[in-house]
């Protein structure tokens, strides 16, 4: 559960309510109303990227939750928990909507920057750079994606990393977000995230 | 007479003697296209068949004399394991995909992303053969689907037939492994390709289960190819290697 402070909730009004719909703590008869994704031609595509960019935004909040000394409060450090755990539950609904498409684990390993969760202003410009990149993507999936049930899902999912970096940035000190983020192309996405993957058993 | 019969002894002899080494290398190994170079130095002497993986499946499910068998892709040797055909197959080495334009890159390809214009020529693996389903895999992950019917495609049966149509310029692009760009790297410049849609290639050998297999030459094949040397060798050839621990 993502713990607000007062102050929090009324700065993010309703975002906490998509939060704990997106967090799956929908009442089961109202979850049971949205369509499974059957992903259509290229909607693999954004669930392709998606599954392994929450992989790489997982890993930052795991790592950064796990650097004790970086600055992080007890309770901040609680929520960085509860969002990489909320990721590995949207991890595992994406791979089963891409089914044989999904990765494999070991397909792929996270690597961070050196130094990048040392210190809280470090892993916070991290994470916002990472939630940022998915948040432009799922935008842009929502638009586009081919299946309704596909858009439904990048939309609950966009939620989610919508409320997560606007945390990210109200901890940073910024104002809170005005407006949403444009979406971004699979091409310089694909590029960005990129760098944030390995794939040690296979040729570089 | 005297002299017939001890050139007829000769000979018999000699044909003898010729024998043997042939006897004693009769190991047939049938490897994917892409494994040719580089097992043909891990060990020389098998009588090779390379050619598509899903062509040697069918070749194998047909009686083929196969000894040993060595999938670019674990569909056909997992399809021959269930069928009965062959041995529980291991993971030996992997591979990536890259894109290949001729040499020089003469239509200044720099991205896959530039094949959504349309109006290229494209040589790809046909929908079979596992380079050509890693090539689609790949293009859906990559949202690009839609290339294969905006540009003209040429379906090849293996990487052998890819290479060459985007070599003599016949296709301004293709799709094959890493490796091979690397063999062909006089004729072919490579392009890279997002990580993150990148289909895991496995390459997967198994012995042959048939009346007459030579399982102790398999079962030293598959050794020497799974030995330090062999994945030294697949190492320098360009090939991933599976971790230990899923050997």
């Amino acid at each position: 559960m993502t713990q607000l402070d007062r102050g929090d909730f009324l700065r993010l009004g309703a975002g906490g309510l998509i939060v704990a719909a997106t967090a799956g703590l929908l009442p089961a008869g109202a979850a049971a109303q949205v369509p499974a994704p059957t992903p259509q031609d290229d909607d693999v595509a954004f669930l392709s990227f998606a599954t392994t960019a929450e992989r790489a935004s997982r890993d930052a909040y795991r790592a950064a939750y796990r650097q004790a000394g970086a600055g992080f409060s007890r309770a901040e450090r609680s929520h960085l928990d509860h969002v990489a755990s909320a990721k590995r539950a949207h991890i595992l609904r994406l791979d089963a909507a891409l089914g044989v498409d999904a990765p494999l684990t070991g397909d792929f390993v996270t690597v961070l920057p050196k130094g990048a969760v040392a210190t809280k202003a470090s892993a916070l410009a991290l994470l916002h750079q990472l939630e940022t990149l998915l948040v432009r993507v799922y935008l842009n999936g929502v638009g586009y994606a081919a299946d309704s049930g596909t858009r439904v899902f990048l939309g609950r999912l966009l939620a989610y990393d919508s409320e997560a970096l606007g945390w990210l940035q109200l901890r940073a000190g910024q104002a809170s977000p005005g407006g949403l983020s444009s979406p971004i192309d699979l091409q310089p996405a694909a590029d960005a995230l990129d760098g944030f993957l390995s794939t040690p058993d296979f040729p570089d | 007479m005297t002299k017939n019969l001890l050139t007829r002894a000769l000979m018999l002899a000699l044909m003898l003697g010729l024998a043997a080494p042939a006897a004693a290398s009769a190991l047939d190994v049938y490897a994917a296209s892409s494994l040719r170079d580089v097992f043909t130095k891990i060990d020389p002497a098998p009588t090779y068949n390379f050619l598509g993986s899903n062509t040697l499946q069918l070749q194998i499910e047909r009686g083929a004399p196969a000894d040993v068998f060595a999938s670019a892709s674990p569909t056909e040797a997992q399809a021959l394991f269930r069928g009965g055909n062959c041995q529980r197959p291991v993971t030996f080495a992997t591979n990536k995909l890259v894109m290949l334009v001729p040499k020089g890159n003469p239509k200044a390809l720099k991205s896959v992303y530039r094949l959504r214009g349309g109006g290229l020529r494209l040589a790809v693996g046909n929908a079979g053969v596992p380079v050509g389903g890693y090539t689609r895999a790949l293009l859906r992950r990559l949202g690009l689907s839609r290339v294969l019917t905006s540009n003209t495609v040429s379906n090849e049966a293996n990487v052998a037939g890819i290479i060459e149509k985007v070599a003599n310029g016949s296709a301004d692009a293709g799709f094959a492994y890493a490796t091979d760009a690397r063999i062909a790297s006089s004729q072919v410049d490579a392009i890279r390709l997002p990580r993150y849609a990148q289909p895991p290639v496995r390459y997967q050998v198994c012995r042959v289960v048939r009346s007459g297999v030579d399982a102790g030459g398999a079962d030293a094949f598959i050794a020497k190819v799974r030995s330090k040397r062999g994945r030294g060798l697949l190492r320098a050839a360009g090939f991933g290697l599976p971790p230990a621990s899923k050997r």
